[in-house]
C-alpha cells in the first residue's frame, strides 16, 4: 500500500527578523485509500506543506519519502520528473490551458509526463468525472464546476499514485462544490492511490477519512 | 464576438490535418505542445503583427542588402571574371582592375619564355572623357581587349562590322546608353582627342561605380588612350593545359619582379577586396544587412518576450505538472519560428519585386538564388535566438506559484 512518510519537514521564508516559518517540524504519515484532508486557519501553511509533497518546494529541513524516494533531496530536474510520474494535482483556479479544449488539456499533461496522449485515452479520464461529451468544449465555455471536473480528469489522466487538490472547491458553488468533492472522495477509495486536499470549505470536511489540522506550521491534530 | 463550440471544433479538424504524418512539426514538437504554442500566438492579437510586421522587414532587409553585396562583388570583378585567361600581368601594387597602370609590352615576349605559357594576349584598360552630344563630359573607363582573349567581352570586330564600320566602333551597357546620350540617330562622340562611334548596347557590363565601361578594338583603345607602342595596360596569359596555373604565375613572378602576376581569380579577389573595403561600400551593406538581422532579433525576441509572459501563468502550470525547462523553451521556441516562417517568408517575396523595381536605379542589381537560402537559415538563428531571450521568464517561474490564488 503507497504512502508517504514526512519527516521534520521544516519551511521558512524570508530572512532576518522578516522570517516567517510555514512549516516547523512536520511529522505525519499519509496513506491511500483514505481521503484526507488538511485544514487549518489561513496562513497555517497547509498550501507549503502540500509544495513539500507535491515536490515543488524543497524544504529547509526533514525528509518526505514516497515510494522509497526522498524528493526533498532530489535536483529540480528530477523533482521535475518525479511530479510528472507520481503526482496529479487539482488547484483552486483550475489553471487549464484557455486556448486548448477540455480534450486538449488532458492530452497536453499527459504529452508532458511522457504518456500516450492520443484522444481516447483523455476521453476516457474526461469520462470518470462525467464530461465527455462536453471535450471539445474551451474552459470559458465551461462552468467552474465543469472546469474543475476537467482539472481532475487532467490529474488522474496518466493514473498518479498521489492526487494533491489545493483549496478544490473554493471557486465553486455549493452544487459544483460538492460535485468536485465527492468525485475526489471516491477517487480516495482506491487503494493504490493517495488522495491529500486542502481545504477551509467545511462542505468538504464530512466526507474526509482523515483529518489534519494544522496552526503556525504545526500539526494541532490528526 | 463569441466564438461558438463548433468553431473551435473545426479550427481543431484543420490544425489536426496539419499536424498528422510521419514527418510533421507535431513529431519535432509534440502535438500539444505545438497546438498550445499556435493557439496562445493567434490570441497574441496585436503583438502577433508586430513581430510578423518586424521579422518581415528585417528578411526584406537581409535580402535586399545582401542581394546588393553580392551584386557589388561581382560587378566589382566583372571585367576579369569575363576575359579568357589563366594569368594576367598588372603594374606592380595595382589595386583593381579598374586602376590599371602602363606596363610595357616587351614583357609579353618574356612571358612567352616562361615554361608553360602558352599565348600572351594585350590589353588597353584607361579613363578617358567622352564628350557627349550636348558638350557635357562624362568620365568613362574605356577596354580594349585582342579578340582571342576578350572571352564573354563584347565582340568590337562584329558589332562593328554589323553597322558597317571596321574601326572606332564603341559598345557600352544599355544602362549606361542613356547617361551617355548614346542613339541611333547620334553614335558619333569624341572620345580623348578623336571621334568614335557608338555601334552597339550590351548588357550585363553596368557600371557599379557611377563611370560606365565603354568597350572598342584593342587597337582603338591604344589609339584612344594614347598609348605608344610599347605599352600595354594588361597582359593576359594562357597557360598549357598540362601545366598548374599557380606554379607558372609563381615562375613569372620570378623572372617578372617589377610587375605583379595573379591568376584570373586572384586579381578578380584583389578587385572584389578593393571596392568592398578601401571605399567602404562592403562595410556599409554588410552594416545595413547585420541590423536587419538584429533589429529582425530584437523585434521578435520583444514580441514573444511580451507573449510569453502574458502566459506565464500556464508556463508555472506546466512545470508544475513536470514539463522540463527544454519543454518550456520549445513552446517559446515553435512561437518564434512560426513568426520567422511567416514573416520570413513574406520579407522574401518582397526582395525580387523590389529589387526589378531598384533596378531602375541600380543597374547592376541582382538577386541570387542563394541568398533565400541563406537569409531563411539566418532568420532560423535569429528565432533561435529570440526565443532564447523570450524564454527566459517562463524558464525561470517557480512552478510554486501554481498554489496562490
Amino acid at each position: 500500500m503507497p504512502k508517504i512518510d514526512i519527516r521534520q519537514v521544516s519551511v521558512g521564508f524570508g530572512s532576518g527578523r522578516a522570517r516567517a516559518q510555514a512549516l516547523d517540524g512536520i511529522d505525519a504519515t499519509l496513506q491511500s485509500g483514505l481521503f484526507t484532508i488538511i485544514s487549518g486557519p489561513s496562513g497555517s501553511g497547509e498550501t507549503s506543506l502540500l509544495s513539500v509533497i507535491g515536490a515543488i518546494l524543497s524544504p529547509d529541513s526533514g525528509s518526505v519519502h514516497i515510494e522509497g524516494v526522498d524528493v526533498t533531496h532530489l535536483d529540480s530536474r528530477k523533482r521535475a520528473i518525479f511530479r510528472r510520474e507520481y503526482i496529479g494535482y487539482v488547484f483552486q483556479l483550475f489553471r487549464l490551458m484557455p486556448a486548448l479544449s477540455a480534450e486538449e488539456n488532458i492530452r497536453l499533461s499527459l504529452e508532458l509526463r511522457r504518456k500516450p496522449s492520443d484522444r481516447r485515452r483523455a476521453i476516457t479520464a474526461l469520462e470518470l468525472v462525467g464530461l465527455a461529451d462536453k471535450a471539445h468544449l474551451r474552459p470559458r465555455q465551461m462552468s467552474g464546476g465543469e472546469q474543475q471536473r476537467v482539472a481532475v480528469a487532467r490529474a488522474i489522466a496518466h493514473d498518479p499514485m498521489v492526487i494533491l487538490a489545493d483549496e478544490p472547491t473554493a471557486s465553486l458553488d455549493t452544487a459544483n462544490g460538492l460535485n468536485v468533492t465527492k468525485l475526489l472522495a471516491e477517487l480516495a477509495q482506491d487503494s493504490r492511490r493517495i488522495v491529500v486536499v486542502v481545504t477551509h470549505d467545511p462542505r468538504v470536511l464530512p466526507f474526509a477519512r482523515r483529518t489534519i489540522s494544522m496552526k503556525d506550521g504545526r500539526i494541532v491534530t490528526g | 464576438m463569441r466564438r461558438s463550440a463548433s468553431d473551435g471544433n473545426h479550427e481543431s479538424i484543420r490544425l489536426n490535418a496539419f499536424l498528422e504524418g510521419p514527418f510533421s512539426v507535431t513529431v519535432l514538437f509534440g502535438e500539444m505542445k505545438f497546438t498550445l504554442a499556435v493557439r496562445n500566438l493567434l490570441r497574441s492579437g496585436g503583438r502577433l503583427w508586430v513581430s510578423l510586421f518586424g521579422i518581415v522587414f528585417a528578411t526584406f532587409l537581409m535580402g535586399l542588402q545582401g542581394s546588393l553585396l553580392f551584386s557589388f562583388t561581382r560587378a566589382a570583378s566583372r571585367i576579369v571574371d569575363a576575359v579568357s585567361a589563366d594569368l594576367l600581368v598588372v603594374a606592380k601594387g595595382t589595386p583593381t582592375f579598374d586602376y590599371v597602370s602602363p606596363i610595357p609590352e616587351r614583357y609579353a615576349t618574356l612571358a612567352l619564355g616562361v615554361d608553360g605559357v602558352a599565348n600572351v594576349g594585350r590589353g588597353i584598360v584607361g579613363w578617358v572623357p567622352i564628350q557627349r552630344p550636348n558638350g557635357d563630359r562624362t568620365l568613362v573607363l574605356l577596354v580594349g581587349v585582342e579578340s582571342s582573349f576578350r572571352g564573354q567581352l563584347p565582340g568590337l570586330f562584329d558589332l562593328a562590322t554589323a553597322q558597317g564600320r571596321s574601326d572606332r566602333g564603341l559598345a557600352v551597357d544599355a544602362t549606361d546608353a542613356e547617361t551617355l546620350q548614346f542613339t541611333d540617330n547620334s553614335p558619333a562622340v569624341q572620345i580623348g582627342s578623336r571621334r568614335g562611334y557608338f555601334v552597339a548596347q550590351v548588357n550585363g557590363f553596368s557600371s557599379f561605380i557611377g563611370s560606365p565601361y565603354v568597350f572598342t578594338k584593342y587597337t582603338d583603345a591604344r589609339q584612344y588612350l594614347g598609348f605608344n607602342d610599347d605599352q600595354v595596360s594588361v597582359l593576359f596569359l594562357q597557360v598549357e593545359p598540362s601545366h598548374d596555373p599557380i606554379a607558372v604565375r609563381n615562375a613569372l613572378r620570378a623572372r617578372l619582379s617589377d610587375v605583379d602576376v595573379w591568376t584570373r581569380s586572384e586579381l578578380a579577389q584583389k578587385s572584389r577586396q578593393f571596392w568592398l573595403m578601401q571605399t567602404g561600400a562592403g562595410a556599409a551593406l554588410s552594416l545595413a544587412a547585420i541590423l536587419g538581422f538584429f533589429i529582425g532579433l530584437v523585434v521578435v525576441a520583444q514580441t514573444i518576450y511580451s507573449i510569453t509572459a502574458d502566459n506565464i501563468e500556464e508556463f508555472a502550470t506546466m512545470k508544475a505538472i513536470g514539463a522540463s525547462n527544454t519543454e518550456v523553451r520549445l513552446v517559446v521556441l515553435i512561437q518564434s519560428l512560426i513568426c520567422g516562417v511567416i514573416g520570413g517568408s513574406v520579407g522574401l517575396l518582397l526582395v525580387r519585386p523590389f529589387s526589378t523595381i531598384a533596378r531602375a536605379a541600380v543597374t547592376w542589381l541582382t538577386v541570387p538564388t542563394f541568398i533565400y537560402f541563406l537569409v531563411g537559415f539566418a532568420m532560423i538563428l535569429l528565432c533561435a535566438g529570440a526565443s532564447l531571450i523570450a524564454s527566459r521568464p517562463a524558464v525561470a517561474i517557480d512552478p510554486g506559484r501554481v498554489f496562490r490564488a
